[in-house]
């Protein structure tokens, strides 16, 4: 047998190569990584940027990305109020009727022109054409006509005096661009905007790139590039940041963050949107309030966050977040009350409880199934016994649209401004008043209260009103909103996660690395 | 039968195989429910007037006979551009030419370090029937075919980032030509974990082969003859057991593409799995059509090759 | 008169199990007389142990339940893998994701079979163009990467235990095709199934009677083989987070959530992979001991060698 050292020697001597060529490439890469700091910065996420025309999209870090590139008239602070963008002031007529924007001098676009009214008056109107398909345009539905005035001024006449305008405008989705890419047709394909970075490339399902614009009006940024990298799970995002090839990861699931070594800190928000179980309150068991309020008694929303999310977001009631979040969480029951919820089951005459269907889809969100098995549970311990139904997305899309559900699990987008989130639900003539699946003219009445309200106080009553009225009616049960986290590398310095979704970069122009 | 024809006959039957793919893939994305609009909207199709989703169905082609969407999609095909990538509006021939390089070199790296570990595996125990060698050998294919890759992946990844900082692949993926040192690393672990399973299958059938071989008449011929031992291996096992490893390999590149599909979601390689999965979360119907395609394509390839390989070996097999 | 004749052609069963009549083993013995059959054996059984007490949620600890004064802990007695981050136990995660992984296994093996078999046996029973088409419709299936099909499936209908099932089963069908195909094309044209014929017996008869015990051994190989791949395949789905959906967590999911924890709590990882890898080397070799006991041959020159 000794004499098979041919073929053992082959193979041991492969064995080694391969084992020197592992260990230089190891030496190779530490010293190549710190050679990568610099002044480019990576962020992975497990998303992709799909398109470039700002008008349109509707992809999460679409909105991330192009935030960097465009943007818009008015934008949210840290703090979630409003704040000059592209427009330094604006004033609203007596009568509500008109707008007028001052614009900010000296702002170039990446093309080298000057921002002027008539781009701002293009690009509103490109949003609100039907071609272009904007999902933001009915937040300026309320706008009939847009001029420029003089070489500074923009002004919006309005169909009637409408506050959530403003909020409306912070949207990625009604972006200025500059009128000449309209004309020519070029928005889809080279992004054009007056944000802090430039526009450099984009692979797609790869790759979005952007490097510091050396004229931006708030100061040139101290990144000299910024690229957003799709790592397709968030376990090799994790793996990433600890590589040191990202200085920073976004995360939307719990279970991965809780394993990111200590010295990498995390930051995190709560998500513009809400998970609630909503009711179809039009017809059936459901449109007895009583009945309504049974089920939101008997909800223990702890344990739903805690199996769904594993606690890591926190309780809400209709508004979420922001300066009008609804405290306590529910004007009948912050928490769980069995003894309560038996109560409205016999005042609705059900004693003994009853039975009733809920829809989720766990392809729209994951955790979806698992919020309904906890609160499956938790009603029956008082008789209401919840049927599970888990539909694949478009057939739940389908029914949600069509209201053809006795009740849904579902994640539901937020904003700041409460009528902005329910005038599409409760309003009169809202666009989602079939989904919503409850009508009251009391409700409609708050909505507006809220909207035309002309001071802060007022304003603040209003939506607390609101909310007492929603909860107190048990219109859906609201559960809770969970966190998005992101976690950096120990070098980055200045970087805060904004609160305002679909900016929630913004802070990359004033980020450093050490 | 002359090899010519052969191979002309056989060209013919991969383009109807291929066809009848297309044709099956089609029809199982037409079951898909929801579509390019809906993908990407969700719930919020609801807050879109008539005009705009009408404007946005224009857009994505929805809505659009199937029939006509599958030869307009054939006829792209035909022509060479392979579509309109519905998602990003890129062509698809664009997205696949930067994605297949990347999951042929992969492939192709897997491919050799399997060949090394199986056929090295495999000899050595093949020669040392029973004995520690054969054993070790055996254990190593029992745990390389029982071990899905996605844990190898998965546990080397997490272990060289968080403890030797290192996961070349999560620089952006370099090509070849760019940085060969960088594009190498990128390469390297992803492939050693795809080659275990390969490594296995072609471990047993070299050892099969070999052990098969070395019990016909003419092994104990050329013994007899006292050619030396060493010569024998070389000569006479090693190129009889050729053909069952390439036969083998034929196969098991097959399932390379589809094992890269999840080790490039690990490895972040931008190759032609990633394409994929991306495309089908986005109901980007011609971008799914292609990628099975040049899939099927390439499968169906790999086997002609084969079977040629086979028959310029073995002229008897080419009457059947 | 004629009964006589009736006995003279009854299939002599197969191979197998006069090799083993003779020897007075039956199946079982067979499989249990080579080695890696009774090693597959034992961890089967373990195994589907193992999955019915964790479906039926007799684990040590309720799989969900949430420990917050034991996370992160190591190895121990009283938890078999440890803990992960939330304090849930793994073990118990473990054997629930065990049932889940193996039911749909199990499922998708049933449907890919009995499609694939039947397909299998009308190709190589009927032969001429019904053959030629399922055989070509076989090859367009086989070049198809299995997980293109599994996603898109996954993707159609859902990710419900059936669901995972079938999306899992279409890519093993091919392959039970082609296997039953041509020792059924053999068996077409052996001497008792040409007397049958001539006899008058019924197709139906034929098939059940004479052909489809005589098929059983390659069928047994193959499932076992296949149950073996489609664990493998269900935890990959589920490491794409196409899996079912929480609150049940099949083997797959566990190690995709568990595996950045791989090097600070080896344990979290290694526990469900474990299961994983020694379910797929149970059916690996209880699938090489079915083979072996379906031929005899094939075992012996094994043991020469």
């Amino acid at each position: 047998m000794k004499r098979f050292h041919g073929i053992r020697g082959l193979a041991s001597g492969v064995l080694a190569i391969s084992m020197v060529a592992a260990f230089s490439t190891t030496i190779g890469a530490a010293s190549s990584a710190s050679a990568a700091s610099g002044s480019t910065f990576v962020v992975g996420s497990v998303s992709s940027v799909l398109k470039l025309d700002p008008q349109t999209v509707t992809n999460f870090l679409d909105f991330e990305s192009l935030g960097l590139v465009y943007e818009t008239l008015v934008k949210y602070n840290a703090k979630t109020q409003i704040v000059p963008g592209l427009a330094t002031s604006w004033t609203t007529s007596a009568n509500g009727l008109s707008m007028t924007f001052t614009l900010r001098a000296n702002v170039k676009f990446d093309d080298g022109s000057t921002l002027s009214p008539a781009d701002v008056v293009a690009s509103l109107q490109r949003a609100q054409l039907a071609a272009t398909a904007d999902p933001s345009a009915t937040y300026i539905s309320s706008v009939t006509g847009i001029a420029a005035s003089g070489s500074n001024k923009v002004v919006l006449t309005l169909s009637h005096p409408d506050s959530s305008i403003l909020q409306g405008l912070t949207s990625i989705n009604l972006s200025i661009l500059p009128a000449s890419a309209i004309s020519a047709g070029t928005i889809a394909k080279q992004p054009d905007g007056t944000g802090p970075f430039v526009f450099s490339n984009w692979t797609p399902t790869t790759s979005f790139t952007v490097t510091a614009n050396p004229n931006y009006w708030g100061g040139q940024p101290s990144l000299g590039t910024v690229e957003i990298e799709t790592i397709p799970t968030e376990t090799s995002i994790s793996s990433a940041l600890q590589a040191g090839t990202i200085q920073l990861g976004l995360f939307a699931q719990p279970t991965v963050v809780s394993t990111i070594p200590t010295n990498y800190p995390v930051q995190k928000v709560l998500n513009l949107s809400y998970r609630a179980l909503q009711l179809q309150d039009k017809t059936g068991i459901f449109s007895n309030v009583n009945v309504r309020r049974a089920v939101a008694c008997a909800t223990n929303r702890n344990q739903i966050m805690n199996d769904a999310v594993f606690g890591k977001g926190k309780i809400v009631g209709p508004i979420p977040l922001g300066p009008y979040a609804t405290t306590p969480v529910s004007s009948i029951c912050p928490t769980q009350n069995l003894k309560l919820a038996r109560k409205y089951l016999k005042a609705a005459g059900k004693p003994k409880g009853f039975s009733f269907t809920a829809i989720t889809s766990t392809d729209l969100d994951s955790t979806s199934l698992a919020q309904a098995i906890a609160m499956q549970s938790e009603l029956a311990t008082v008789g209401i016994k919840m049927n599970i139904q888990n539909l694949a997305s478009a057939a739940y899309i389908s029914d949600w649209l069509a209201g053809n559900f006795q009740a849904a699990f579902a994640d539901n987008g937020a904003n700041l401004n409460p009528y902005v989130m329910y005038g599409r639900y409760f309003g009169a003539g809202g666009t989602l008043s079939t989904p919503a699946g409850y009508v009251s003219t009391k409700t409609q009445n708050l909505l507006l209260a809220g909207d035309q309200a002309k001071t802060a106080t007022a304003a603040a009553t209003a939506w607390k009103n609101l909310s007492n009225n929603l909860t107190g009616n048990a219109v859906w049960i609201w559960l809770f909103d969970s966190y998005q986290f992101a976690a950096l590398a120990p070098n980055v310095k200045g970087f805060v996660l904004s609160p305002v979704n679909s900016t929630q970069l913004s802070s990359l122009a004033k980020t450093t690395l050490s | 039968m002359t090899i010519f024809s052969f191979v002309v006959r056989r060209i013919l039957s991969m383009l109807l195989t291929l066809f009848g793919v297309s044709v099956i893939i089609f029809v199982v994305l037409r079951l898909l429910p929801g579509n390019a609009v809906t993908a990407a909207m969700g719930v919020s199709v609801g807050l879109l007037t008539h005009a705009q989703v009408a404007a946005l169905n224009h857009y994505y082609g929805v809505g659009q006979p199937p029939v006509e969407q599958y030869f307009s999609w054939l006829h792209a095909t035909l022509t060479g551009n392979l579509g309109i990538s519905l998602a990003t509006r890129e062509s698809v021939s664009t997205l696949i030419g930067s994605a297949l390089p990347v999951t042929l070199e992969l492939a192709l790296f897997a491919m050799i370090f399997g060949l090394i570990i199986g056929v090295g595996f495999g000899m050595i125990g093949a020669l040392h029937p029973g004995r520690w060698q054969d054993d070790l050998g055996q254990g190593v294919s029992v745990f390389g075919l029982a071990v899905p890759s996605f844990i190898i992946g998965t546990v080397m990844v997490t272990f060289l980032a968080s403890v030797f900082h290192y996961f070349p692949s999560s620089k952006g993926f370099v090509g070849f030509f760019t940085n060969p040192w960088l594009n190498f690393q990128q390469i390297l672990f992803p492939a050693i974990t795809l080659s275990f399973g390969v490594g296995a299958a072609i471990m047993r059938s070299t050892r099969a082969a070999v052990l098969e071989v070395s019990n016909l008449n003419f092994a104990r011929t050329a013994l007899g003859k006292g050619v030396s031992r060493r010569a024998f291996v070389w000569r006479h096992l090693f190129l009889n057991a050729l053909t069952a490893v390439t036969t083998m390999s034929g196969i098991q590149l097959g399932y390379l593409f589809g094992g890269t599909v999840i080790i490039e979601q690990i490895f972040i390689l931008p190759g032609m799995g990633r394409l994929l999965i991306s495309a089908i979360n986005n109901r980007d119907f011609p971008v799914v059509q292609s990628v099975t395609l040049i899939f099927a394509a390439g499968f169906v390839i790999v086997n002609i090759l084969v079977d040629l390989f086979y028959t310029m070996v073995d002229p008897r097999t080419r009457e059947r | 008169m004629s009964q006589n004749i009736h006995q003279l052609i009854e299939p002599p069963t197969d191979q197998v199990q006069a090799n083993a009549s003779q020897k007075h083993v039956g199946w079982f013995g067979a499989v249990w007389g080579s080695r890696n059959g009774r090693i597959g054996l034992i961890i089967v059984v373990l195994t589907i142990i193992g999955a019915i007490c964790g479906s039926l949620g007799v684990t040590p600890y309720p799989p969900a339940n949430q420990d917050p004064n034991a996370v992160l802990k190591g190895v121990s007695l009283s938890h078999l893998f440890g803990t992960d981050q939330f304090g849930r136990d793994v073990f118990s995660g473990a054997l629930q994701g065990l049932g889940v992984s193996l039911e749909i296994a199990a499922l998708a093996v049933l449907i890919a079979g009995i499609i694939g078999t039947l397909g299998g046996i009308v190709a190589g029973y009927l032969g001429s163009w019904t053959s030629a088409i399922i055989m070509r419709f076989t090859d367009m299936m086989f070049a198809i990467p299995a997980i293109l099909f599994a996603l898109a499936i996954v993707t159609a209908l859902g990710s419900s235990i059936l669901d995972s099932a079938i999306a899992i089963g279409v890519g093993w069908i091919p392959i039970y095709v082609r296997v039953v195909r041509s020792p059924v094309l053999a068996l077409r044209d052996a001497d008792f199934v040409r007397a049958g014929r001539v006899l008058g017996f019924s197709r139906s008869r034929l098939l059940f009677r004479h052909i489809l015990p005589n098929i059983a051994g390659v069928v047994a190989v193959q499932t076992s083989l296949a149950l073996a791949w489609a664990i493998i395949a269900e935890a990959g789905l589920s490491y794409l987070g196409l899996g079912p959906p929480p609150p049940l967590e099949s083997l797959g999911e566990m190690v995709s959530q568990s595996s950045s924890l791989a090097a600070t709590a080896w344990w979290t990882l290694a526990g469900p992979s474990l299961v994983i890898i020694i379910a797929v080397i149970g059916f690996n070799f209880l699938g090489d001991g079915l083979r072996d006991a379906a031929d005899p041959r094939a075992r012996t020159k094994a043991r020469k060698a």
